[in-house]
């Protein structure tokens, strides 16, 4: 759909986990004319204070969940200035919207298996894309790690639907003791996986681990890249990331979703 | 209320209206249609572009810092034929007039790019970057020295017949320096400022935040050197100054034109609110009304100074 500025609503505040919140906004706009976001697209929240420049620039965040018609959730970690602003605000503040943005992941033909990998906040735009799936007879497994389990964020809601959760703790503090990319790893072994489609959200290193699994097992990866933003849209080429042919991508529209093989080699 | 003639003129060059968006902040325009209206504002500055295809710094690019931000893009852009074939039909549909910023990295490359871009339908100017501080060559090393400065200009001027407008640093000694070798040359105008280099360090990790360690500094925060730059070039020399540097509502905007900007350029605001330089031109517009001034020029150089002795 096209993007749209506009000021949106905060209906619900919540915290999800360890600095982790659920915030709720009603952006009529983006739900004009029958059209929704779609998993993997993001939105740029801003400005952060309206009587200061300081935080200057916008914030960008993936789309966690649709809960209603008009509105939109985002789960926010709180790591640093912006974010505390943010975290802070509550049910009837308003702040401006600019969305949804990007292109979103390819969604798969109903027939196909469906494999996710989350690390830590990499979970937000697959619980919306694990939704959707869900909507369609689709029963996607989700594999997510965090550092340790106050860092997890519930998956019942999801499980409820259907999506298999496997969770892992770099602590061991619940599910699998190591990493995400190991669990999966582990998993992927004990199961033919032929012609799945599989999508995957977290740190670099992680995306990278993952990359050379699907690789080796022939799945079919796509994975969702973060950078610095400035506009969101386009327009100031600050998001910019090489793929592996050398090529330039602008993470904010030609992504953030990606290739995975064109991001990290064939 | 009565009415306000808004039309400026920069040299040849007139707009309908004095606001414009920078270059670098807007992309080719056609990325921001579907939030704004294009159209209102004077004009649009293009991202620069080069003869041939450039790739950029590598990541991070960006930086936020107080009010402000670092940038060391690198001139990222498709170079001057995809630009022709891809960028300039949408910017030539718009009502708002275009002026392409580029660079090269010798005088012969701006030479050339001049006289490509002045066969092109819908180019109603030029803005050259001798400004950039984020490229090894060219960019800054030619704003840098009086001579270069004006050597640059001219070989523009002499391939092309469109208004040109010379965007200048203010990484240098003595601004007013580089502005007379330059408007000497006969230019249609000069844009100040161009970034600040400007450095940033993560103080846990002792990283520097940007790949290319060094970038441009943009946004209010750079707006008092802006101002002080367009205020000593329009007290010495008499040109047409295009005023840019942290512009983000219309009191901002007026301090630029009573320094003596006769036209400006709203740059990283629009980040934060794509509509930024649509609403500094309705608030000047308001202000200019209600203050009973016919045109934009009543407000040009009207700083007060203060005079000498105490209160
Ligand atoms: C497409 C996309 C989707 C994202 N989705 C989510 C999400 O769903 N949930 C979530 O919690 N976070 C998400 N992030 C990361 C989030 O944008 C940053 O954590 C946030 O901007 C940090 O702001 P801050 O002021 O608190 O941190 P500071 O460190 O104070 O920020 C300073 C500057 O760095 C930038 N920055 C800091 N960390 C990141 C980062 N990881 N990625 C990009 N820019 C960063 C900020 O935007 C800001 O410009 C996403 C980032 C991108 C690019
Ligand atoms: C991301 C970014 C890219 C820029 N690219 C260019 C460019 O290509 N050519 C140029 O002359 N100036 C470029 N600039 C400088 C701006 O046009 C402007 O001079 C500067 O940002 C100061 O204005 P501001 O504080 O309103 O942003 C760029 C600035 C930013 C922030
Ligand atoms: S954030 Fe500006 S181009 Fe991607």
């Amino acid at each position: 759909m096209e993007a749209v500025h506009t000021q949106a609503e905060v209906t619900k505040r919540r915290t999800l986990a360890r600095s982790t919140l659920l915030i709720e906004l009603r952006a009529e706009d983006l739900f004009k004319n029958g059209q929704r976001p779609a998993p993997g697209q993001f939105v740029m929240l801003g400005p952060l204070k309206e009587d200061s420049t300081d935080p200057f620039l916008n914030r960008p965040f993936s789309i966690h969940r649709l809960s209603g018609p008009d509105r939109l959730e985002l789960l926010i970690a709180v790591v640093g200035r912006g974010t505390t602003i943010l975290g802070s605000l509550m049910p009837g503040d308003r702040l401006g919207l600019l969305g949804p943005l990007g292109n979103g992941f390819t969604f798969p033909e109903p027939s196909r298996p469906v494999v996710l990998v989350a690390g830590g906040l990499g979970v937000a735009p697959l619980f919306f894309l694990a939704e959707e799936l869900c909507a369609c007879g689709v029963q996607p497994r989700l594999f997510y790690g965090a550092g340790s389990v106050d860092l997890l964020v519930p998956t019942d809601g999801l499980q409820a639907q259907g999506v298999s959760v496997k969770l892992a703790t770099d602590d061991g503090s619940a599910g699998f003791a190591g990493f995400v990319s190991e669990l999966l790893a582990q998993e992927l072994l004990n199961q033919e996986t032929p012609d799945a489609y599989s999508a995957a959200c977290g740190p670099m290193d992680m995306l990278r681990a993952v990359t050379d699994l699907a690789r080796n097992r022939g799945l079919d990866l796509e994975v969702s890249l973060e950078s610095r933003m400035a506009c969101g849209l386009g327009a100031c080429l600050g998001c910019t990331v090489f793929l592996s042919t050398g090529a330039g991508r602008r993470i904010c529209c030609d992504g953030p979703v990606f290739r995975a093989r064109e991001v990290f080699g064939p | 209320m009565s009415t306000v003639d808004l039309e400026v003129s920069i040299g040849r060059l007139t707009l309908k209206n004095p606001v414009m968006v920078a270059s670098g902040t807007f992309g080719y325009g056609s990325e921001y249609a579907g939030f704004v209206d294009v159209n209102a504002i004077g004009a649009v500055v293009t991202k620069g572009i080069s003869i041939y295809p450039t790739d950029g710094n590598s990541a991070p690019r960006i930086v936020e810092t107080p009010s402000g931000m670092l940038n060391a893009i690198g001139l990222q852009n498709p170079g001057f034929e995809v630009f022709e074939r891809e960028k300039m039909p949408f910017l030539r549909k718009l009502r708002s007039k275009t002026i392409v910023n580029f660079f090269g990295s010798t005088v012969e490359e701006y030479a050339e790019l001049a006289g490509r871009l002045d066969t092109v339908e819908g180019v109603d100017a030029l803005e050259v970057n001798i400004s950039c501080p984020n490229i090894k060559r060219g960019g800054l090393a030619f704003g840098a020295d009086p001579q270069t400065a004006a050597s640059v200009t001219r070989a523009v001027l002499r391939r092309t017949d469109k208004p040109v407008i010379v965007k200048l640093s203010p990484n240098v000694t003595d601004i007013v320096e580089i502005a007379r070798a330059v408007a000497d040359t006969g230019v249609d105008g000069i844009t100040l400022i161009n970034t600040l280099r400007g450095m940033a360090i993560d103080y846990r990790s002792g990283r520097a935040l940007l790949g290319n360690v060094i970038g441009g500094l943009s946004g209010p925060a750079i707006r008092p050197v802006a101002v002080r730059a367009v205020y000593e070039v329009a007290q010495a020399l008499d040109v047409s100054i295009i005023g840019c540097g942290g512009i983000v509502e219309w009191p901002d905007a007026v301090e630029f034109l009573r320094a003596g900007a006769c036209a400006l350029q709203v740059g990283s605001a629009t980040f934060r609110k794509p509509s930024a330089a649509m609403e500094v031109l309705q608030g000047l517009e308001v202000f200019l009304k209600k203050a009973g001034h016919a045109m934009v020029g009543d407000l040009v150089s009207t700083v007060k100074v203060h005079g000498g002795g105490h209160p």
